[in-house]
Formats: C-alpha cells, sequence, structure tokens
C-alpha cells in the first residue's frame, strides 16, 4: 500500500492569499507550504499515476492559481513525505524561484502547432525509384521549407511575446511547434495575428492552445541542482 | 493525410499540449518521490496511441522520414 504524500502542482507568489476553493488529485484540500514571499500548493494524495483525469486536475489547480497570482508550475508527479521536505526545498532554491516568478509575472503561456501537408512525400514514391541523392534532396528541401515557415509564422509571434521556445520541422507534418510567453493584455493581439497568419497560409492549419500557465518557461536558472 | 475536423483536431491537440507541458516541463524540485521516467513513457506512448489525427500525423511523418 502506498504511502500518502505531498503532491506539488506549483509554486507561486502571494503567500499570504487564500487558496482557491479547488479540489486537488484524489479530491483532497488545497495546502501550501510557505516561505518569505513564495508558497508551494501541493495536497496529500497515495499512489498518483499519469492518467489523462490526474493530469487535468493538475492542471486545473494551477490555472485555477494563475487567475490571481504568479505561478510556476510543477512538472507532474514531484511529490514529498512531509512538509519540512518541501518546505527545505523553497529555501534551498529560494532565489532562482523568485527570479522565475518575477520574469513570468503578469504573463501565459499560448501554444501553436502548425500542421502541414507534406509535400514530395519520400513515402509516395516507389522506393526503387528513389537514389540516396534524391532522398537527402527533397529532405533538404523539406528542412528549407520549415525553416522559411517559422521565419513568416513564428517571427510575427515571437514579436509579441516576452519570451519563445520554438522547434522546427519536429516531421514533415508538424513542421512547427512552439511556445509563447505572452502578457495578459496582448492575448487578444496574439489570437488575432495567428488569425491573421492562418488566413495568409491556408495551406497550413495554425492550432493555438491556452492560456496555460507557464509551464515551459518555469525553469529556473540555477542549472541542475 | 486524413482529413480530420478541425475541431475534433483542436481538441487532441489540445490533450497533446497538456501531455508535454505537464509531464515534459514545469518546474522540478527534488521531491522525495517522483514518478517514475517508465510510468510517464508508459502514459505517453498510451495517449499518442488515442490521439487519432494528430498522433498518426507524428508518427506517420518519422515513418515516411524512414522509408
Amino acid at each position: 500500500m502506498p504511502e500518502p504524500a505531498l503532491h506539488l502542482y506549483a509554486i507561486t507568489d502571494r503567500p499570504e492569499a487564500e487558496l482557491p476553493d479547488v479540489a486537488g488529485l484524489d479530491d483532497a484540500r488545497l495546502c501550501a507550504v510557505r516561505h518569505d514571499g513564495l508558497a508551494a500548493v501541493c495536497s496529500w494524495a497515495t499512489g498518483v499515476e499519469a492518467t489523462p483525469p490526474a493530469l487535468w486536475r493538475h492542471e486545473a489547480v494551477a490555472e485555477t492559481l494563475m487567475a490571481d497570482r504568479s505561478v510556476l508550475p510543477a512538472r507532474f508527479g514531484i511529490a514529498f513525505t512531509d512538509e519540512a521536505g518541501l518546505r527545505a526545498e523553497l529555501v534551498r532554491r529560494e532565489d532562482a524561484l523568485a527570479g522565475s516568478l518575477r520574469r513570468v509575472a503578469g504573463c501565459v503561456e499560448l501554444g501553436l502547432r502548425v500542421l502541414a501537408e507534406p509535400q514530395d512525400e519520400p513515402s509516395d514514391e516507389p522506393l526503387g525509384d528513389q537514389t540516396g541523392r534524391a532522398y537527402l534532396t527533397i529532405r533538404l528541401e523539406a528542412r528549407r521549407r520549415a525553416e522559411r515557415l517559422a521565419a513568416e509564422v513564428h517571427g510575427p509571434l515571437a514579436r509579441l511575446a516576452e519570451a519563445a521556445r520554438e522547434r522546427v520541422l519536429l516531421t514533415e507534418r508538424l513542421p512547427l511547434s512552439a511556445a509563447y510567453l505572452v502578457r495578459r493584455e496582448r492575448v487578444d493581439a496574439f489570437r488575432s495575428e495567428v488569425e491573421r497568419l492562418a488566413a495568409e497560409r491556408p495551406d497550413l492549419r495554425l492550432l493555438c492552445t491556452g492560456p496555460w500557465p507557464p509551464y515551459s518557461f518555469a525553469a529556473t536558472d540555477e542549472g541542475a541542482a | 493525410m486524413t482529413e480530420t475536423p478541425l475541431a475534433v483536431q483542436q481538441q487532441e491537440v489540445t490533450l497533446l499540449e497538456l501531455v508535454d507541458r505537464v509531464l515534459d516541463n514545469g518546474v522540478v524540485l527534488s521531491g522525495d518521490i517522483t514518478l517514475a521516467v517508465a510510468d510517464i513513457d508508459l502514459v505517453y506512448v498510451g495517449l499518442r496511441a488515442l490521439l487519432s489525427s494528430v498522433g498518426t500525423i507524428e508518427r506517420g511523418g518519422e515513418a515516411a522520414a524512414d522509408a
């Protein structure tokens, strides 16, 4: 039988703020471990598994907290056997965590996936007719297309963001996947820009998700501790 | 690529984006208990299998690259 443990949802500022009335994993009440200007929001849970409902619950807690404070959402699956262990981590990482919180203050994360119809897909050709050189040429062209697309689509969006993380040409059908840290007051402008870009490029599908808590920008600067 | 309705694609992308965020990003503290990487991989593969259009977009692309 697994022991109950404190499952971590997020690190937040405003430790004095009341915790929202939203249930955590196992429908447990949220609690917080506080240190100086930080709060680690957590709840007791037993035998946590990474099922879709559990992931959504974790996300719901982080999202609710984001409504009235800055949050560093935690990776799913970090837990402590007691409050003392969690407090020790807060104390040890205080400066880095506070720095990251300042960086994401007033911002949300928006996600973008660009889906494309593959052109000159190698698998459409009879295998025997393709030389290695022809294959490499096709791959190289796909790479160039993805880079042009990144410049056309990612560039204007990155200019509306405080920070961005992009991955180019994951596959030919997913040439771009990106995350943007966007000030709340610019979210509408960002979405309008996505619509404008989508209208300009009917050959692509631009799927924008969020606002998310800033998962992609929550890492601290101090390196692997 | 089979033409999947945009709304379905959007839903699938949202779930995929959630998984990428909560399991692969976010702040990491050194907890006493951390979910095993094997468990996370299992969920990830399972979810991808469920996501018909987006899942196959990525796998299809890789298969094409291997051809």
